[in-house]
């Protein structure tokens, strides 16, 4: 109750903070409503996260999280006052009632709001997903038990230094509510980017129910099910990143100064969520480009303010730039780490060749068909579900209104080849452009559906193929609910939801949980791999170290060298009370997508050759499918030993 | 040449609707072990969770 609660009050004052700004932008009342509502949510998020960012490393906790959330709020009253609420109202009302005498219509929003209800109240969920387990989650949780934001070096995790504009919001939750606060409010980018897709059919010239369509093929998208009841990042930026797409597109009609101040400043918040929006940010050069050549000889409305939307965006992430030059030597760190840093590991290298069929143009071409048609044999999984984004995408070529999307399929073409070429071929990146796509589709699928009127040998296989999708569809999206609903509704225990839901490695729930409950104020215990998942305690932890120097790992791709006897001198001194260690873990990347436990060998951390042969003698005195604790003075007794 | 532009539709609908049906046909094909797991795990599921 407490989440929700803490939801709909961050809601309403994202949307109170921002809708001030954008009506300042949008002085002539152009923007439709709801291209207002979500620039609103997006544009306020953004106080809210730099407010965290200056103010946490100093106090992260009631007091200045509470205080801020209260600033925020008077704040935001102004711009709630000025909203249409009333005009809301009657939309709601005219839709209800359309919806009555329109059975595709009430379809639609009936399928957008059961997936979204359903996906939002997945959050409540415990967390179990590995990203946010190892650091979207982890990370905030170090914070709020130390009391302030930290960097902690010694878990040698790259992604530690990323950019935390949305992780803030997860702090927010973490101080003034819980995890699923926090998963809730990554869930409700969800919301925006599907609104975001719809209003990109609008804004080129569609009827309102070909949006919805567009709407509901962005959430029911596999990755976006899965990530809206999570604290991953991808359906985060996606949000931005759709609204980039129609922040420009104000600029290019009007060339205003603020509309261009908007686009900067959502581009910007974009590479703060996910460094791949730089990524986004190259996708619009050529764009821009093309636009300003034509103004050029033309009216000459753009020339005049197109610097503003590239500056805002830059200076959006000078502060982080400033932070990780001062940190690391390179502002743009992991990325150009062999650039800004020579002599330097590149932490990022070679991810390129980790998916995908391999890096040759018809490769590239064949790109889409083989993470759509054949996901689980080269990419990373079902990450799309069904294939009706490529069944549907290539259809936008029957409708006649086809040339207008060219500017947008400019930059999906751009942000594609440099996912192809230069990221790791994950296919869930490419759900942060999936917005734009599902407006794509929407339009091609009612393109091709006009056209199969009153032709009945092409109209049945056309309903047959689709009817096909949308039920798998639909299981898809009925599985998540099964696996999540209960644990989300308190009807399973959170022990027993991690005891039976798959997740990469396991979330170590009740080794974690064991260790939470025993360890005593002032008291450590050591880890033997430097992700200390979420649910263990974060700052007692020793994370697989005994150097004094935990930043080496920016240095060196291989750790200093240390005996036998100096790390058991080591953790002798340190004596913690317990040692946590991975056991195995479990890979669902085959053909079948079932899952497959690998045993973890000596060989596989830092220490395992000093530790296997000990926790080997020894019986855990708790103990997972994938990880193991043991008492810390069994395994110092036997380290003892092994020296003597 | 009306004749051509409406055969012309034809073909191209005709095309659209192949290419659906291509992708479709592929995509289960090709992932049929996928789904035979699938489908016999989530069966184990709903069967353990009406208590047979």
């Amino acid at each position: 109750m407490l989440s929700l609660v803490f939801v709909l009050a961050t809601t309403i004052i994202f949307i109170g903070l921002g809708v001030s700004i954008v009506r300042f932008v949008d002085r002539d009342d152009l923007l439709p409503e709801g291209e207002r509502i979500g620039l609103a949510f997006l544009v306020g998020c953004i106080p809210v996260s730099f407010a965290i960012y200056l103010i946490g490393p100093w106090r992260l906790d009631e007091i200045s999280m509470g205080g801020l959330a209260v600033v925020f709020a008077l704040l935001a009253l102004p711009g709630l006052k000025t909203m249409p609420w009333r005009r809301y109202i009657l939309a709601i009302r005219r839709e209800a009632c359309a919806a009555t005498n329109d059975k595709w219509l009430a379809l639609l929003w009936a399928t957008a709001i059961t997936v979204t209800a359903s996906s939002l109240i997945q959050g409540l969920a415990p967390p179990n997903d590995f990203d946010s387990l190892m650091y979207h989650l982890a990370l905030p949780r170090y914070d709020v038990e130390l009391g302030y934001m930290s960097i902690p070096w010694d878990r040698e995790l790259v992604q530690f230094l990323f950019p935390g504009f949305s992780i803030n919001f997860s702090r927010l939750a973490l101080v003034l509510a819980d995890s699923g606060a926090a998963q809730m409010i990554h869930g409700l980018f969800g919301i925006i980017a599907a609104l975001g897709s719809a209003m990109l059919v609008r804004k080129l010239g569609y009827e309102h129910r070909i949006a919805l369509l567009a709407a509901v093929l962005f959430l029911v998208i596999r990755a976006v099910i899965w990530q809206m009841a999570t604290v991953e990042t991808d359906v985060t930026f996606a949000a931005y990143g759709i609204f980039t797409v129609l922040a420009y597109f104000s600029w290019n009609k009007e060339g205003s100064a603020p509309q261009a101040f908007l686009f900067g400043l959502l581009l910007g918040a974009g590479i703060l969520i996910k460094l791949t929006g730089f990524v986004l940010a190259v996708s619009y050069a050529p764009l821009i480009l093309f636009h300003i050549a034509k103004d050029l000889m033309g009216p000459k409305h753009l020339v005049r303010t197109v610097w503003i939307g590239p500056l805002t965006a830059l200076a959006v992430i000078t502060p982080h730039l400033i932070k990780m030059t001062i940190l690391t030597g390179n502002p743009l760190f992991p990325l150009l780490n062999p650039l800004f840093n020579p002599d330097k590991p590149d932490l990022i290298g070679g991810l390129e060749t980790l998916n995908g069929t391999g890096m040759g143009l018809f490769d590239l071409l064949s790109a889409p068909w083989n993470f759509s048609v054949l996901p689980m044999h080269y990419f990373d999984g079902m990450v799309l579900g069904t294939p009706y984004l490529l069944a549907l995408c290539p259809l936008l070529l029957l409708d006649p209104g086809r040339r207008r999307w060219l500017p947008v399929l400019s930059i999906v073409l751009i942000f594609y080849v440099i996912w192809f070429y230069k990221l790791s071929q994950q296919v869930r990146f490419l759900v942060q452009i999936a917005p734009i796509m599902t407006a794509v589709a929407a339009v091609g699928a009612t393109a091709l559906w006009k056209r199969t009127e009153g032709m009945v040998l092409l109209k049945a296989p056309l309903v047959l193929v689709l009817v096909i999708m949308a039920i798998n569809q639909l299981m898809f999206i009925g599985a998540y609910a099964g696996i999540r609903l209960p644990a989300a509704l308190g009807l399973v225990s959170a022990a027993t939801f991690h005891e039976k839901t798959p997740a990469m490695g396991g979330a170590y729930y009740k080794t974690c949980t064991y260790i939470a409950e025993n360890l005593k104020p002032g008291e450590r215990y050591f880890a033997s791999f430097s992700w200390i998942f979420y649910y263990c305690p974060q700052v007692p932890a020793i994370a697989n170290t005994v150097s004094e120097d935990t930043k080496w790992w920016l240095d060196s791709m291989t750790p200093p060298a240390i005996s036998r006897q100096e790390f058991v001198e080591s953790i002798i001194a340190a004596d913690p009370k317990y040692f946590i260690t991975a056991v195995s873990f479990s890979s669902r990347r085959n053909l079948s997508g079932k899952t497959e436990t690998i045993k973890l060998g000596a060989s596989d951390s830092r220490f395992g050759k000093y530790l296997l042969p000990v926790f080997g003698q020894l019986k855990p005195v708790s103990e997972g499918r994938y990880s193991a604790v043991y008492d810390g003075k069994e395994v110092i007794t036997l380290l003892r030993k092994k020296v003597n | 040449m009306q004749i051509d532009k409406s055969g012309k539709r034809l073909l191209f609908t005709a095309l659209a609707v192949a290419w659906c049906f291509a992708v479709a046909t592929a995509y289960y094909t090709f992932n049929v072990a996928y789904y035979t797991e699938k489908i016999s795990t989530f069966g184990r599921f709903f069967l353990t969770l009406v208590g047979l």
